[in-house]
């Protein structure tokens, strides 16, 4: 007995496919974030977004030094200040255990010893004194003081400390942790700043 | 005289310029999410803190705003020298006058949009390479730039300049940031070029008198 040969429907399934496209469409429409064009640039260029500060920090790197952190407090909303956390290798000068401290804990210790302070957003326009009275770069001072008499007591090239701050951080802060480094001299002979940039 | 009623029968939808139309915009948003979503990394870029010294450097970058700049290195006054001569005939100008004018030249005929207005790129970053691909042809040479930022400026923008600067294969431009504002420039006493010997290399130097 020959068997009957079923025909395949050969037909192309358009509303199936407009269906698999539409919801591709409504999907990149969602998640599409534009971003506005800078002044002065040019129409010619590709205007890549830029990189954000927020990297994702390995939680367990084990800190080296002494990190100062500045990071907006709410991204979306500037105008809250920026949030000055200064992380130490270890728990607290009285509590030095061996082996350094990884991120996530250096960052709860800031937070259990009170080594976190809000930095408004006047500060770029404040005056010398009134900058230097902010509570933030009081504790910043404060910190880079007993960090450089504990641990840096003689000059050596690996004497560093690290700035990890966010890319829309005013100049003025970042120059007062320089010139309060550069007044140590050889105590500090240099600072590493971790920021982000374009993988190239 | 009675209506001609329209055809109905034209009224179906254009499926295939739709087809177009949401293929285009498919594939726009398929871009431009690929570009969105490129990585970014965190680097550590090492900055030397600077030394409290009267400071003198090969080149001086002072970033005025986010849009321009001002690149001195010791071939300015040389590149200047017929237009400083003439201030120089100035003789019923005061010596006080005549230098505010030297320098006013100075800083208008090297101030630089950061993005070229002709739309060719990033002016910064071209002068910048042009250090770098000097630094190395001569990497016998050692050169040092100072990089002045006023407060007001994200602090991103000196990294940036670092980071171009420390692509050098044999690490000899060193460089240094401190604070400052273009007023500070124009509002010093001096701006010279000044010959240093350093053992058996003569060294020409920006020196701006503050």
């Amino acid at each position: 007995m020959a068997f009957r040969r079923i025909e395949a429907r050969k037909d192309f399934e358009l509303p199936t496919f407009i269906d698999i496209i539409f919801l591709l469409l409504i999907f990149f429409l969602l998640t599409y974030s534009p971003v506005p064009p800078k002044v002065g640039q040019s129409t010619l260029e590709l205007n890549l977004p830029e990189a954000a500060g927020t990297a994702k920090v390995n939680q367990n790197e084990k800190l080296e030094t002494m990190m100062i952190e500045i990071m907006p407090v709410n991204k979306e909303k500037p105008e809250m200040g920026l949030q000055v956390s200064v992380l130490l290798p270890f728990e607290n000068y009285d509590m030095e255990k061996a082996g350094a401290v990884a991120y996530k804990d250096a960052k709860k210790f800031a937070k259990t010893y009170q080594r976190e302070d809000v930095l408004p957003t006047e500060y770029v326009t404040l005056g010398k004194s009134e900058f230097m009275n902010l509570p933030a770069v009081k504790l910043i001072n404060d910190q880079l003081d007993r960090y450089v008499q504990e641990k840096f007591r003689i000059a050596k090239l690996t004497n560093r400390i690290e700035i990890r701050a966010d890319r829309s951080v005013s100049f003025r802060i970042i120059n007062f942790i320089i010139e309060k480094c550069s007044s140590y001299e050889d105590l500090i002979p240099s600072l590493v700043f971790r920021t982000m940039f374009r993988q190239e | 005289m009675a209506f001609r009623k329209e055809n109905s029968t034209n009224k179906k939808m254009q499926l295939i310029s739709l087809m177009d139309v949401v293929f285009i915009l498919l594939i726009f948003f398929l871009v431009s999410i690929f570009f969105a979503s490129l990585p970014n990394e965190e680097r550590r870029i090492f900055i030397p803190t600077p030394k409290n010294e009267p400071g003198y450097a090969q080149v001086l970058i002072q970033l005025i705003d986010e849009n321009s700049f001002l690149y001195i290195d010791p071939f300015v006054t040389e590149k200047l020298v017929k237009e400083i001569t003439q201030i120089d005939k100035k003789t019923f100008m005061s010596v006080a006058q005549r230098l505010q004018q030297k320098k006013e030249l100075i800083i208008t005929k090297n101030t630089y949009p950061i993005i070229s207005q002709d739309g060719s790129g990033n002016f910064l970053k071209a002068k910048l390479m042009t250090l770098v691909t000097q630094a190395d042809a001569h990497p016998e040479e050692k050169y040092f730039a100072m990089i002045r930022c006023p407060d007001e400026l994200p602090y991103a923008v000196v990294i940036d300049v670092v980071e171009i600067l420390s692509r050098t294969k044999y690490k000899n431009i060193q460089y240094g940031c401190v604070g400052g504002t273009i007023d500070d420039i124009r509002n010093s006493k001096s701006i010279e070029k000044k010959m240093v010997r350093e053992g058996s290399v003569l060294r020409r130097n920006v020196v701006i008198q503050f």
